[in-house]
């Protein structure tokens, strides 16, 4: 049924994709760090060049009960669960930000467990929920 | 075995289509901005800045669902040499340029009560950033290129080669840390957004859809207008 | 719900502000592809008032698609 032209434009059409895709491969194997948004603190305890004074983007969940707020310095933990990064900040926080939800935080990283932030995002999680479900939820727990 | 899309019986149904969806258009838009913006909850965290992703998400989709099938239209016609999927793939690229765009701004103005910030350039922002990039090439190939030949050769690779980029905006939240969060809704498994924010949500994107299958029949009748005006001279 | 969205709280301008971007554009965009279309249909309908009489007749007796395009075309206007 089909002719051998039709033949010919579909190896020739598979073997662009195949390239294609095999190099798009090897690129990406190349960017893989350079695609991180942010390191989670196992991260930056496992690199083994980390450079002090250098600007890091340091994410995990912010540790409960670790905010402590004084006049106008904010400290708190990051974790992953595993490792912990100590931040302390100055200036305006987002509005989500709150004891275990997600952040990101960026600024000159002082030592493996210790980062004074310039800048704090908060990471949104995939939940979407109304008010009332929240707190019967909480109520379950 | 194409002779289905013939221009004749098409331009018939696009007519009877333009006019049904003009009339049932308000209708819907109605149905879907109540429950958007009246109707629907706000979120437990977010609050009222949640109602943005009922525009957000499934502009989204639109683009990315546009590209697709930009792509596999252009691959057929690349081995059929069908005019037809030409043309349609054509009337689609503004429809995906024009929601990719909606779908990075609206994005944006979600992000800054969100997150913080208008812009980061991790790795779902910034694929998109991409996606946007290569509407615009491919359009501009389209429309600037005047041999024929050359300009098939150049908007199928383009299209070859963005679509590198789909499967990575997909799945961009789930391979790398990035500051946007991954997936509430999936085919296969539990959706972490609850029922009574899924239904505006459906609803947008009916309006969404409506609106985007308008445009294409316009731009469609467009192109087929085009068509038989040059060839008004070579009837015999 | 209805009353959150109309007072202006900050977060109710950011969702009004999306939403406005969003119908503004597509209004303009919808504009702009009727626009073409009524261009286009116009430029097509003088081409064929254009031609000559016995040729006229004979396209329109054999392309059913022009008689469509024509009609379409009148009613629009």
């Amino acid at each position: 049924m089909l002719t051998k032209k039709v033949k010919n434009r579909i190896v020739f059409l598979s073997l662009i994709i195949l390239t294609l895709l095999i190099s798009s491969i090897f690129i990406f194997k190349v960017l893989q760090k350079n695609l991180l948004y942010f390191l989670t603190p196992t991260e930056i305890l496992n690199i083994q060049d980390t450079r002090i004074n250098e600007v890091y983007r340091i994410g995990g969940m912010v540790k409960k009960n670790s905010i402590t707020a004084n006049k106008d310095e904010i400290k708190f933990i990051v974790t992953d669960f595993n490792n912990e990064i100590l931040v302390t900040y100055k200036g305006s926080i987002p509005n989500l930000f709150a004891e275990g939800k997600g952040v990101v935080v960026e600024g000159k990283l002082k030592d493996k467990k210790f980062i004074i932030a310039k800048k704090i995002l908060a990471k949104h999680d995939e939940n979407y929920m109304p008010p009332e479900l929240e707190t019967i939820m909480k109520d379950a727990k | 075995m194409f002779h289905y899309f013939s221009f004749t019986s098409v331009f018939k149904i696009i007519e009877k289509l333009i006019n049904f969806i003009n009339s049932i258009f308000f209708i819907i838009l109605t149905i879907g901005l109540t429950f958007a913006l009246v109707l629907s909850p706000p979120d437990y965290l977010q609050g009222e800045t949640v109602r943005i992703m009922y525009i957000h998400v499934p502009s989204a989709w639109i683009a990315l669902g546009c590209y697709s099938a930009i792509f596999f239209l252009t691959i057929l016609h690349y081995i059929f040499k069908i005019k037809n999927f030409f043309i349609i793939s054509k009337s689609i690229a503004p429809i995906g340029l024009l929601f990719t765009c909606l779908a990075i701004i609206t994005g944006s103005i979600w992000g800054k009560p969100t997150w913080g910030t208008w812009w980061a350039w991790d790795a779902r922002l910034t694929s998109m950033i991409i996606l946007m990039c290569f509407y615009i090439l491919y359009i501009i190939s389209i429309k600037f290129i005047k041999i024929d030949s050359l300009k098939d050769k150049i908007s199928t690779f383009l299209i070859l080669l963005g679509a590198i980029n789909i499967p990575i905006i997909k799945y961009s939240v789930d391979w790398w840390n990035t500051l946007h969060q991954p997936a509430s809704i999936n085919i296969t498994g539990t959706n972490t957004i609850h029922s009574s924010m899924i239904v505006p949500l459906a609803l947008m994107l009916l309006v969404l859809l409506i609106y985007c299958a308008l445009i294409f029949l316009m731009k469609y009748k467009t192109e087929i207008i085009k068509i038989k005006k040059k060839n008004l001279f070579n009837y015999d | 719900m209805i009353k959150n969205i109309f007072l202006t709280n900050t977060e109710s301008i950011f969702v009004l502000a999306s939403f406005l971007i969003v119908f503004v554009a597509c209004f303009i965009f919808y504009k702009k592809t009727l626009k073409t279309l009524k261009k286009y249909e116009n430029e097509f309908s003088k081409e064929v008032s254009k031609l000559p009489k016995t040729r006229r007749q004979s396209v329109l007796r054999k392309s059913k698609i022009i008689n469509h395009i024509l009609v379409s075309t009148k009613k629009s206007i």
